[in-house]
């Protein structure tokens, strides 16, 4: 009895779905494996002479099942069945994770497949009389294409959040020293992360920590305003208060503090007989009061006389000189430097 | 066995002295075909269609008084069918060099005479093609059919006298191949034709 062999594919082309020219850069329409095959009788038939055999099947309809599996008939993570006519060549063109996926299929959706195993084998079967009744024609492992190995250097504003498999890049997918955050993130970074936790900063502030919460402001500072602690309760800005002797003067970005009363100024002495007293005119000095103590110094020889300062009024004060010695003193015009402690 | 002897020769001069001899032409408009039978015996008899064709040939014919009539001729035949198998078209065209000798009977009436004729012929084929959807294929090159051919030829008939020496026949014709036409002993095919064939006959006795 003549054997007839089975001939089923002439050719078969496999390649990852090509479904635009974005090609790598639409990574998540990538939800398809194109498939092409022409369809030749299986069976084939005697006549008379040179018989009929490897004949493609011209404009038939027939059934295929694709089967991706994990190893050789190893579990099967996908399963569907295609109806197609073929043309008038024998050849068919299918997308496998285009059809109707059997319920033996582990996995919903073809990009769901573990890919990274790199173990996936493809069965594909065929019914040429489309009656379900399947024949296997090949069972082989799916090998990389030129494309996929493009997917090694990852295109320019190739990486958009939904384009992601599983929406989250992993510290591992990550090579150290290869991400600039300079303009790659939005929304509010976290304190945890890194980030402030807010989402704006008021201008010329001060920053607070404040735990896992986003960073507090203490607002635009006025001249001379520091955080000070208060217990109890966070920092608040607050200016240096000059106390009793203390002057303190607030400038752009500085504070000055000085003892406060010191006073310089020029007074016409003139002669002092000896025995006899000098007695200043009333001299303002704003902020003395009475009970303050005034000291007072003359820059010239006091050639053994005494000077003294008091508060004479609010504000005025007054300096007086004795001549103790026997021979009359001339001071003419000294002058004279008072500090008032209050 | 000296007693047959005489006696044949007695026929044998019976038969010379009332005979007549005439030289034939004949045509013949065929429908061919094919019988077959696949390698599990299937008959697939009826997926094969008759074609259109012809034959033509010359021949010795020999007119007993009695009404025995023997032929002899040599003939091209040409033969083969149409197949059409999954949308697709296949066909045959045979060409036999035909050798045959027939024997048969004329029942004499007038002018008009019925007859009845047996071939047996010898077919050696010269020119063969298969042709598988537009593509041709030379059979006797690819030596898929054996290139010799016999079997039988049923031929009922009329001869009408036209002329002392003149007469036509027309007759009915049934070719029935015999042989095995497959080098593949485990396929049958043979050749089987109808046909219509027109002949004349030019007598050459004195």
């Amino acid at each position: 009895m003549k054997k007839i062999f089975q001939f089923i594919y002439i050719s078969t082309f496999l390649f990852l779905g090509l479904l635009d020219k974005s090609i790598a850069q639409q990574i998540g329409d990538l939800n398809g494996i194109y498939y092409q095959a022409v369809a030749i009788d299986e069976n084939g038939k005697e006549i008379v002479g040179m018989d009929i055999e490897g004949k493609p099947l011209y404009n038939k309809t027939i059934g295929v099942r694709f089967s991706i599996t994990k190893g050789l008939n190893g579990a099967v993570q996908w399963e569907e069945t295609h109806i197609t006519n073929t043309d008038k060549y024998g050849l068919f063109t299918l997308i496998i994770g285009k059809g109707n996926r059997s319920a033996n299929s582990l996995y919903t959706r073809l990009l769901d497949i573990p890919w990274i195993d790199a173990d996936q084998f493809l069965k594909v079967e065929i019914s040429t009389k489309n009656d379900s009744i399947y024949k296997l024609v090949s069972n082989q492992q799916f090998m990389s294409v030129p494309y996929a190995f493009y997917t090694d250097d990852i295109a320019d504003d190739a990486i958009t959040t939904n384009k992601i498999l599983d929406l989250t890049i992993q510290n591992q997918d990550i090579a150290n020293g290869t991400i600039d955050l300079t303009s790659k993130v939005t929304n509010v970074l976290p304190v945890k992360n890194g980030g402030t936790g807010d989402a704006t900063l008021t201008n010329n502030s001060l920053l607070l920590g404040k735990g896992t919460n986003p960073v507090q402001a203490l607002g635009q500072a006025t001249n001379g305003q520091i955080p000070i602690g208060a217990t109890g309760s966070g920092p608040v800005l607050a200016n240096i208060t000059a106390g009793k002797g203390v002057i303190v003067t607030n400038g752009p970005g500085s504070i000055e503090i000085a003892t406060g009363g010191t006073s310089t100024g020029a007074m016409n002495i003139g002669i002092i007989s000896t025995g006899q007293s000098f007695l200043s005119p009333p001299i303002t000095v704003p902020g003395v009061s009475l009970g303050n103590i005034i000291v007072a110094s003359l820059d010239t020889d006091l050639k053994g006389c005494f000077v003294s300062a008091y508060v004479s009024a609010q504000n005025t004060i007054r300096i007086a000189i004795f001549n103790p010695s026997f021979s009359a003193v001339s001071f003419g015009t000294a002058n004279v430097k008072i500090w008032v402690v209050q | 066995m000296k007693n047959i002897i005489l006696l044949i020769c007695f026929f044998g001069v019976q038969l010379v002295s009332t005979a007549q001899s005439s030289i034939t032409i004949e045509a013949a408009q065929l429908i061919t075909k094919f019988k077959f039978k696949d390698s599990d015996k299937t008959k697939l008899n009826k997926e094969y269609t008759g074609i259109f064709t012809n034959s033509y040939g010359v021949g010795f014919r020999y007119d007993l008084n009695n009404g025995l009539l023997f032929r002899l001729g040599l003939s091209m035949r040409n033969g083969g069918a149409n197949l059409n198998y999954d949308d697709s078209e296949y066909s045959w065209r045979l060409k036999y060099f035909e050798p045959k000798l027939g024997i048969g009977y004329l029942y004499k009436i007038n002018k008009i005479s019925p007859y009845l004729m047996v071939f047996g012929y010898f077919g050696y084929l010269v020119q063969g093609s298969q042709i598988l959807n537009n593509e041709h294929f030379n059979i006797i090159e690819s030596e898929q059919l054996k290139r010799s051919d016999f079997g039988l030829n049923f031929s009922p008939g009329v001869d009408i006298v036209l002329h002392d020496r003149i007469s036509t026949n027309i007759e009915f014709n049934y070719l029935l191949g015999l042989s095995n036409l497959e080098k593949d002993t485990d396929q049958k095919s043979s050749n089987t034709a109808l046909g219509l064939t027109l002949g004349l006959s030019f007598s050459i006795s004195k």
